[in-house]
């Protein structure tokens, strides 16, 4: 036993130091998906995200302490689908050879007008898809806890598929003419194909693109001849469009959902499921109202 | 045709942009007769130190966003008019350094602060989506402006022209070189908030170059620019509403960038010399 | 009218010119000579009160500078590009006296439209400045300062642009000026005109400033000496001169009959 025992100890010592290794430093291009890489990750992740919250990431100009914290980062997290227009300049310039992952890379995105819709996370089973490309990320670049991550993606998918069984016969059970709303900008395709709602906008899908006189006033045309259930403003856009539109349709704001990216902290929306629960509550509160 | 006018939107914006033109007219004529054309694009980003501030200390509010841009913008308008009179530099080269300070001092606020908020968006609003306040806004700014250039018109003119007699006339040419200051800031701002950054600026001068292609006097050419200005601003959202999937603010700039080529091509004053000459 | 003792002029730190003691008095012309950055155009301005006085003191009859104050200065800062025409440019000769309020009112116009037919640029008076020949502006210029209709009169170099003929002309309106019983102040390059015209002079140079007679202060001596003239130039000068006059010319001054006494 006695010579045994100092290459035994030796050994775990060594495998308690890979055990107690530096947690691997995941950079996400922006809250929302930061937030799920947390969940699948847990404690051996430390994430950063580059765009924050109630921030605009079709419209952010990325930063040098952005830059660091790419180049700094052992995997980094994109959304793909043309949301992070910078995203491909930040990560060469960072000079770093990290993986990167894009999420929406086994997903089946929704075409408008022949244009992706990047906001595929707003559909909760493609939320699911987003966890399973990060386990996979995580898992290639730490095999050792695979089975973490494994189980964290598990848990996270069954948070999702209890919350959808709860709320899915609440919205197939609003009448048809409770099925319309109005956001301040295209983002919700993906949850109108889950939800069987119709989400109507005065702004395309990228906020940066400026109103027509043209289509503000078809779209209030259409409020005005068909039964809209809601007027939504959202977390990241200057809420003047819809108010304009509340005030000349004389419907009432139901409340502010929060589209791409997550409530500042204290907010309703830090992280993703509660984002999705927020928005549903929100949605379903006005619409159910007779 | 006219049927857009059932809209409320359409009603209030056509509203503006000629309430807006009134003001800017006259301030934009003397913005490009004073070589400060460039002070628009320098005024947006001077407010940015203003805007972090009140940002910091109140949070997400428009209103006091709004101010914060103001006093920024104001200061470095001010400051740079101070500046030409008491060193060598003029007017111009004093804004461009103070802005790019203002700019830098903004960004570095705003990074130690640690949001990546784009608050310069709360600035600006879009002339599809004017609020009551904006309105009123507009409307004190376009009566302040009117009665404070019918009050300096003649010594803003002679200072314009020949700066070294009107000092001569009177110690206190300054003064008007810095209210003229506060009125560019002042309409910018309301420009800001009803437009938007790009709008704002070309409403407020291309007019007024254009109109100087056609007279050799300031009052018709401040009566020419209005009148370029509003009629622009109605035609560029007209357009926007006719034409599909034109967007109102670009729209309207275009409208005024058209008449200033027509204005640079069959102008008095504008290439017809060349051809006369030749 | 004004009186300056020990003057010295200057911008910021820097001092151009000092020790400087003249006067001038209604119904007189002072010329002011001096070669380039001795300090003419300086002492111009602290006379409007556009620079302070750096030592000495400044004394206007009635305590205060004379409102308005006639000007007519170099054109480094003038915009001839600026909407106006040659009308309007002359009637804001007036503006100095409107307060606020005022209107300005067909009087006005009538006045400049006098000032613009005695300088003789009727025919272009509604000619846009920036058509203007430099002679022509000058003329619309020296128009402007009739308006102003001051009793003080500041001309910095008002021949510069301006041909011979024009010079007379404008000459003779500066010395009707002088027969109203105004007082003028003029920089000039022509030591004839000031030889011709001028009672007095200041002769600026060195740092410093001579005053008195013209005859006398304009001495070949003394042009050389304030570094007005070199010592080769005063001699072809003094020459010149003498054949012209018809007089005798000594080192010390210009005797004989000249032109009319000033």
């Amino acid at each position: 036993m006695r010579p045994l025992l100092l290459p035994l100890l030796a050994l775990l010592l060594t495998t308690g130091s890979l055990s107690a290794a530096d947690p691997i430093k995941a950079t996400a291009s922006f809250s929302i998906l930061a937030d799920i890489v947390e969940r699948v990750g847990g404690d051996r992740v430390v994430v950063s995200s580059i765009v924050g919250p109630d921030s605009d990431a079709h419209t952010y100009s990325p930063t040098v302490g952005d830059a660091r914290s790419v180049a700094k980062a052992d995997i980094v997290f994109i959304n793909g689908l043309g949301f992070e227009g910078w995203i491909g300049d930040l990560i060469a310039a960072s000079g770093n050879d990290a993986p990167v992952i894009t999420v929406t890379r086994d997903i089946e995105p929704l075409l408008i007008d022949g244009e992706a819709d990047p906001h595929a996370w707003n559909d909760l089973t493609n939320g699911v898809a987003y966890a399973a490309a990060i386990k996979e990320g995580l898992s290639a670049l730490d095999p050792d806890n695979a089975a973490v991550y494994a189980a964290n993606q598990h848990a996270f998918a069954k948070e999702i598929d209890e919350l959808l069984a709860r709320v899915q016969p609440r919205f197939a059970a609003l009448p048809q003419n409770q099925r319309s709303v109005v956001t301040a900008h295209d983002a919700f395709g993906y949850f109108e194909a889950q939800f069987g709602l119709r989400f109507l906008a005065p702004v395309g899908m990228n906020t940066d693109a400026e109103p027509s006189a043209r289509g503000l006033a078809q779209l209030i045309r259409q409020i005005k001849a068909e039964d809209i259930g809601g007027l939504f403003v959202e977390n990241i856009t200057n809420p003047d469009l819809v108010a304009q539109i509340a005030e000349e349709t004389g419907l009432d704001i139901g409340g502010r959902l929060y589209s791409d990216a997550l409530s500042a902290q204290g907010g309703p929306a830090t992280s993703y499921l509660a984002m999705m629960h927020h928005n549903i509550a929100t949605l379903l509160s006005t619409l159910s109202r007779p | 045709m006219l049927e857009f006018l059932e809209f409320d939107f359409m009603r209030k914006a056509i509203v503006a942009l000629v309430v807006l033109s009134l003001g800017m007219a006259p301030v934009g004529c003397f913005l490009v007769l004073r070589r400060l054309s460039l002070a628009g694009e320098a005024m947006s980003h001077a407010a940015i130190p203003g805007i972090a501030v009140a940002y910091s200390i109140a949070g997400l509010s428009v209103l006091s966003m709004t101010l914060g841009g103001l006093i920024a913008g104001l200061s470095v308008a001010l400051l740079s008019t101070v500046l030409a009179r008491v060193t060598l530099l003029r007017e111009d080269a004093n804004m461009a350094t103070l802005y790019l300070l203002a700019l830098a001092g903004g960004i570095f606020l705003l990074s130690v602060r640690g949001t990546a908020v784009n608050l310069e968006s709360f600035l600006f609003g879009n002339i599809l989506g004017l609020r009551a306040s904006t309105l009123i806004l507009i409307g004190a700014t376009t009566t302040v402006t009117l009665l404070v250039m019918a009050l300096i018109l003649r010594p803003l003119i002679l200072q314009t022209v020949d700066p070294v007699f009107a000092r001569s006339q009177s110690k206190h040419t300054w003064l008007i070189s810095a209210v003229f200051m506060v009125l560019v800031v002042l309409n910018l701002i309301a420009g800001f908030r009803a437009l938007g950054t790009l709008m704002a600026v070309g409403l407020m001068i291309v007019p007024a170059t254009a109109a100087r292609y056609w007279v050799d006097a300031v009052t018709p050419m401040l009566g020419l620019a209005f009148c370029f200005g509003a009629g622009s601003g109605l035609l560029g959202l007209a357009l926007s509403y006719w034409l599909s999937n034109v967007p109102s603010g670009p729209s309207i700039v275009l409208v005024c960038g058209a008449v200033f080529v027509v204005s640079l091509l069959f102008g008095r004053n504008g290439l017809n010399v060349l051809a006369r000459r030749a | 009218m004004l009186q300056a003792k020990d003057l010295a002029v200057g911008y910021g730190a820097e001092t151009v010119a000092r020790a400087l003691t003249f006067d001038v008095q209604a119904g007189e012309i002072l010329a002011v000579i001096g070669h380039n950055g001795s300090g003419k155009s300086t002492l111009v301005k602290t006379i409007l009160g556009i620079e302070s006085p750096q030592a000495g003191a400044l004394t206007w009859t009635g305590g205060t500078p004379p409102q308005p104050i006639g000007y007519l200065g170099q054109l480094t800062d003038f915009d001839r590009r600026f909407p106006m025409r040659v009308c309007d440019l002359v009637e804001t000769g007036g503006w100095s006296k409107l307060g606020f309020f005022d209107a300005a009112g067909a009087g006005a116009r009538l006045r400049a439209g006098e000032a613009i037919a005695r300088v003789g640029l009727n025919d272009i008076a509604t000619l846009p400045l920036h058509k203007l020949s430099a002679g022509q502006l000058q003329r619309a210029l020296f128009a402007r300062t009739m308006v102003q209709d001051a009793q003080v009169i500041i001309l910095d170099e008002p021949f510069a642009a301006v041909d011979q003929n024009t010079e007379a002309d404008l000459m003779d309106h500066v010395l009707g000026w002088v027969a109203e019983g105004r007082s003028v102040i003029m920089v000039l390059h022509n030591l004839s005109t000031v030889l011709h015209h001028c009672a007095r002079t200041l002769l600026l140079g060195r740092g410093t400033g001579r005053f008195g007679p013209s005859r006398a202060v304009l001495n070949a001596g003394a042009l050389v000496e304030m570094g007005y003239l070199a010592a080769d130039q005063a001699r072809w000068l003094t020459g010149s001169l003498s054949s012209v006059t018809g007089g005798g010319v000594t080192g010390d001054g210009v005797t004989g009959d000249g032109g009319a006494d000033a």
